[in-house]
């Protein structure tokens, strides 16, 4: 913790991290108008009243970007806990268990993962049907669950064949419950920086489907579904794309250092590592 | 001998992949509600007009049926007819596939070289000012929305300055016109990544520049440019590459937001209209051509470390 | 007197040289704003395949978009003229001679005719628009350009107004069908003034003008004005709207909110737009809901929202006009309207109906056009006056499918189309399209009758009794109506806008002097 403090780019983007999340959070309170007030000021330029602008409802535009923000961080905080947990229920079952289940899981799980993320999530939208939170989550869950079953996969398998595994085993200790106290525990601070990675970019793959349509409905926007609803306007209210926009890649940026931070504390070499590789 | 070994298990493994992806979106697509004839006929949807089409697509034969009736189409490299254009599935990726190779290539190439030069840049003149600034101009591209880059890029050198067209499809294969109607779209598909591959390129020269070896050859009184383009670069080259293998998984994906943004026929939108009609031979036919592309790339990658850095062995 | 005629013949080689010379090719560029599926005329599906097939193709009949006359008048295109049997059970078409069809398929005959309207009854062509011709008996060719149609009853009048929507009587060369086969809904063949040239996925579809074009003299349409015709796919309209500033587009089809507002900002340009609305967005109620099957209710919500204001929040794109057909139909108005925007009322109704906290609604739509928009209006509204809304939105391709399996109180939709009775099928116990669950057998008699009443006069008052009938009973609300805007590059004249968004016809179109 301590040196994650004496990291410049952590503390960086540890700040705005938690000033946004502060701004999100506190948003019933500390957003200067309800997103229920549907004004006859449509598309107003940002002054001091409205300093995002309005929106084509004539919505306060900063209003809507810090109530958006706590649903589109909900939902990227709901769709990594979802997913690492799927993901580690079937990496661990993956190399625990070995075998067919094993080489089945895993040729599906690379098969999703070989796909492109974007195309596996329109492909889940489009299976859905309905547009709204839970298939949003449920599409972007899918291509995250691969990623973390294949780190959990190879955590596991060495784990499972450890001495004292086998030794407590012999004690009679259940072995689901050695892997709960020995193995999954160790696979904390990996995860933390795994997800730290991928929150940024699950908040721009919403973004992007929400520009095709396939994101958060209109009723409960997300940034993405208002950066793309303010693209209609894009050259009448640009402010509409520019300063939500801005906030998502203030968030983004924010994250990614935060991300980049933890991770060259936890390890730091794993930073810039040069590895000859070689091809299996 | 051992190159042509490794070839051949890779060929095969890169066909099994294939067909399992396959077999996934296969059985996927047809396992939930919402057929393709309720799609196409909406409101139109009587009774009658719902089995006529439902026969005629051939849509009424139990699934395992389907899939043979697929599998033996795709043996004879058939893939099969698209139910809502009523054209070939081979036609309708042929007509746009050649436009998405040439954006996917250009993309690659100017997220490589700028990112290369960025990154050997910024790792040269480590932590100064123009270091920072020029990684924090890479972290600002990462973290815009594709189609947000894409509509900045449009109004600054399309309408605003008018560089390039606004549309972004080339129909002529002019060198002209190819780098009339490629450079934008190439340009917000590719800077994303560029900011990665500057980022990667940046950190990992920054370590080779402070190796030893680099060291020695300073002290032999080697200039800065041969040792920087000659010795540090082949050293980052070989991560690199294993990047961009899966750099161009990640770009196939955002093809889909490009292609709609700069009006571009292309691959990614021919996968999207077939998602959103449930034309499920279209669909199948563009993940077939996706998941080959991809197996291609990663093989195409792998071989290439051999190249960069010949000590490694292919086992 | 020499001198004159010297100076005029050399003018006369001037001008002959100067046209052999430097006579580049016109191009017309338009967009299109979705994907082209389908360009068989019995089968078209997006709105692409209907804007090509407006350029490629002439139909019998036709409604007059050039007109300001409310109705918009129907007139003949390839019909000369069209004689209505007294007892409304047979009409007689009789087409212009001489017209040609593209690529050499000769002329049109009588022949054509009849077998282009078999065709869309064929079950094998498997066309939505069958249903337009279900009172048809039987299609006879009686002379060389004369079609007799005879109905099973007295239905001519609606027959004729549905022949003028959706390639509902499309002529084609019966020898191009059967020779192109499976490829015939790829490659249109017909006799309007653009033919044909080349589709590419993706990209749009390429016409040609067609020298042999016979011009329609009646409409005074000409030769084509342009040699080729580009039609490029742009689906974003912001985007099209930048290619017509840059000059890559000559002709801008406006769909979404906040173009109009954009193209009244540019210079150079032309903004006009349809001789009137024709794109009905309507929200529909499931009656067999708890709440919503109440009258009183469905009147309360009607009460509620203040449809002019969001008619005008919505932008000029869209014009108030509650009423269940589209302003330009026969006999179409809204003088039944009689739900002006009264919270206080919509309250009390709902009090009434034994709701005085309001109940739970659930509102879908799809987030497609300005359904969306639509939507969170009246949800808004209707929040104001104690309703709890609950939206969904559901993907556009589902939406037919998920809203007969009737999990909603309220859904969004918009349609066109161009008789009454292709409107009043919606309200009919018997219509497969009727999500809602309303009807009685009395209104499905009603409408029976007004449809196959000959005399439009009478026709008239049934169809305003029907429309009477349905706005007391509300089981939809008529929110407002979308007009179709086109930017226009000035160097473009004769651009004629049809209805529904991008749908213009280019027969009269020509570069501008």
């Amino acid at each position: 913790m301590k040196r994650l403090l004496k990291s410049k780019m952590a503390a960086g983007g540890g700040i705005i991290v938690i000033l946004i999340l502060i701004a999100c959070v506190l948003a019933p309170w500390v957003a200067p108008y309800s997103v229920k007030d549907f004004t006859d000021d449509l598309l107003a330029r940002p002054s001091a009243t409205h300093l995002f602008g309005t929106d084509s409802f004539g919505r306060d535009a900063l209003s809507l970007v810090l109530h958006s923000g706590l649903e589109t961080l909900s939902m990227s905080l709901l769709t990594l806990v979802i997913s690492a947990f799927l993901g580690i229920v079937c990496g661990v079952v993956s190399g625990y268990v070995g075998g067919w289940t094993d080489r089945i899981l895993s040729m599906v799980m690379q098969g999703i993962m070989s796909f492109p993320s974007m195309m596996v999530a329109l492909l889940v939208m489009g299976i859905f049907g309905t547009i709204g939170r839970a298939s949003l989550i449920g599409a972007i869950s899918v291509t995250l669950i691969p990623r973390f079953s294949m780190i959990l996969r190879g955590a596991t398998i060495p784990a499972r064949d450890a001495e004292y595994v086998t030794a407590a085993q012999a004690l009679g200790v259940s072995r689901w419950r050695l892997l709960w106290r020995h193995v999954v525990p160790n696979l904390v601070t990996p995860m933390i920086v795994v997800c730290s990675t991928y929150l940024p970019s699950i908040i721009l793959l919403e973004a992007s489907l929400s520009f095709l349509g396939f994101g958060a409905p209109p009723d409960a926007p997300t940034w993405g579904r208002i950066v793309s609803e303010g693209g209609k306007y894009f050259r009448i209210a640009p402010w509409l794309v520019l300063f939500p926009g801005s906030v998502i890649a203030v968030t983004v940026i924010g994250f990614n250092l935060l991300g980049e931070g933890i991770r060259d504390v936890v390890d730091p070499r794993v930073r810039g590592k040069l590895t000859a590789r070689s091809v299996r | 001998m051992a190159l042509l070994k490794y070839t051949l298990s890779r060929a095969v493994r890169g066909v099994l992949s294939i067909f399992v992806i396959v077999t996934i979106a296969f059985f996927a697509i047809r396992l939930v509600p919402g057929d393709p004839v309720d799609v196409w006929l909406g409101d139109y949807a009587t009774p009658e007009l719902v089995a006529l089409t439902t026969a005629a697509w051939g849509l009424d034969k139990p699934l395992h049926v389907q899939y043979f009736v697929f599998l033996r189409q795709l043996a004879k490299g058939d893939l099969g007819t698209s139910l809502r254009a009523n054209a070939s599935v081979t036609y309708l990726i042929g007509e746009v596939f050649p436009y998405t190779v040439r954006l996917m290539m250009a993309g690659a190439l100017i997220s490589v070289i700028l990112g290369v030069l960025i990154g050997a840049y910024a790792a040269v003149r480590h932590n100064s000012v123009g270091d920072v600034a020029s990684m924090t101009a890479c972290m600002v591209f990462l973290s815009i929305p594709g189609f947000v880059l894409g509509y900045l890029l449009i109004f600054l050198f399309a309408v605003t300055w008018r560089i390039f067209p606004v549309i972004g499809g080339e129909k002529t294969l002019s060198v002209a016109a190819l780098w009339r109607h490629l450079t934008l779209p190439a340009l917000s598909l590719g800077l994303g990544y560029a900011g990665t591959v500057a980022r990667m390129t940046r950190s990992t020269m920054v370590e080779v520049l402070n190796s030893d070896y680099i060291r020695t050859a300073r002290s032999k009184g080697l200039r800065q440019s041969t040792i920087v383009f000659r010795h540090a670069m082949r050293n980052t080259l070989t991560s690199l590459v294993s990047m961009i293998g899966v750099q161009v998984i990640v770009m196939l994906g955002g093809l889909v937001v490009t292609e709609t943004v700069f009006s571009r026929p292309g691959l990614g939108r021919l996968y999207f209209t077939a998602v959103s009609a449930r034309d499920y031979p279209l669909m199948q036919g563009s993940i077939l051509v996706i998941a080959v592309c991809v197996v291609v790339v990663t093989f195409l990658v792998d071989l290439s470390y051999g190249i960069i850095d010949p000590r490694i062995q292919y086992t | 007197m020499k001198r004159a005629a010297l100076v005029v013949c050399a003018l006369a080689l001037l001008v002959a040289a100067s046209g052999l010379m430097g006579r580049a090719e016109s191009v017309l560029r338009v967009r299109l704003a979705n994907e082209i599926v389908n360009l068989d005329y019995a089968n078209s599906q997006s709105v692409s395949d209907i804007v090509v097939l407006y350029q490629v193709m002439e139909g019998l009949v036709e409604m007059d978009w050039t007109s300001s006359e409310m109705p918009i008048p129907i007139r003949g295109r390839l019909a000369k003229s069209y004689e209505v049997s007294q007892d409304g059970t047979q009409i007689l078409f009789t087409i212009h001679e001489g017209i040609k069809f593209h690529r050499g398929y000769g002329e049109l005959t009588a022949e054509d005719v009849a077998y282009s309207m078999k065709r869309i009854m064929d079950p094998v062509v498997k066309s939505r628009i069958a249903t337009y011709y279900a009172a048809v008996q039987s299609i006879d060719v009686v002379g060389p350009y004369q079609v007799k149609v005879t109905l099973k009853d007295s239905s001519a009048l609606t027959f004729i107004q549905a022949l003028t929507w959706n390639g509902a009587s499309y002529i084609t060369s019966k020898k191009a069908v059967e020779e192109l086969g499976a490829d015939f809904n790829r490659r249109p063949i017909g006799t309007g003034p653009y033919q044909f040239a080349s589709w590419s996925p993706g990209t749009g579809v390429y016409l040609e003008g067609f020298a042999d074009y016979w011009g329609a003299p009646e409409w005074g349409f000409g030769k084509p004005g342009y040699d080729k015709v580009e039609m490029l796919l742009i689906a974003d309209d912001m985007i099209a709207l930048d290619a017509l500033e840059t000059g890559e587009l000559d002709v801008v089809g406006l769909v979404g909110k906040g173009s109009v507002e954009r193209a009244q900002q540019m210079k150079d340009i032309t903004l006009t737009h349809a001789a009137s609305g024709s794109w009905q967005h309507l929200t529909a109620f499931n009656v067999k809901r708890p709440a919503v099957s109440d009258v009183r209710v469905r009147q309360a919500l009607a009460y509620g929202a203040n449809l002019k204001a969001i008619a005008d929040r919505l932008g000029p794109m869209e014009e108030y006009w509650p009423c269940p057909f589209n302003p330009f139909v026969f006999s179409a108005t809204t003088e039944f309207w009689h739900y002006d925007y009264n919270p206080e009322k919509a309250k009390q109704l709902l009090a009434e109906a034994g709701y005085p906290n309001g109940f739970t609604l659930k509102l879908i739509y799809p987030a497609v056009y300005l359904w969306g928009d639509v939507a969170l209006e009246l949800g808004h509204y209707w929040e104001q006056i104690g309703i709890e809304v609950d939206f969904e939105v559901i993907e556009y391709s589902l939406y037919a499918t998920v809203r007969r399996e009737g999990d909603w109180d309220a859904s969004v939709a918009s349609h066109t189309v161009f008789s009454p009775y292709l409107y009043a099928e919606l309200y009919m116990t018997t219509a497969f399209r009727n999500y809602t669950g309303y009807g009685t057998l009395e209104l499905d008699a009603l409408i029976q009758e007004a449809a196959a009443t000959p005399d439009p006069a009478q026709a008239e008052v049934l169809w305003r009794e029907f429309q009477e009938t349905v706005t007391n009973d509300l089981p939809y609300i008529w929110g407002p109506v979308q007009v179709a805007w086109f930017a226009i590059s000035n160097d473009v004249a004769g651009v004629i806008p049809v209805a529904f968004s991008t749908l213009v016809n280019l027969a009269a179109a020509h570069p501008a002097p």
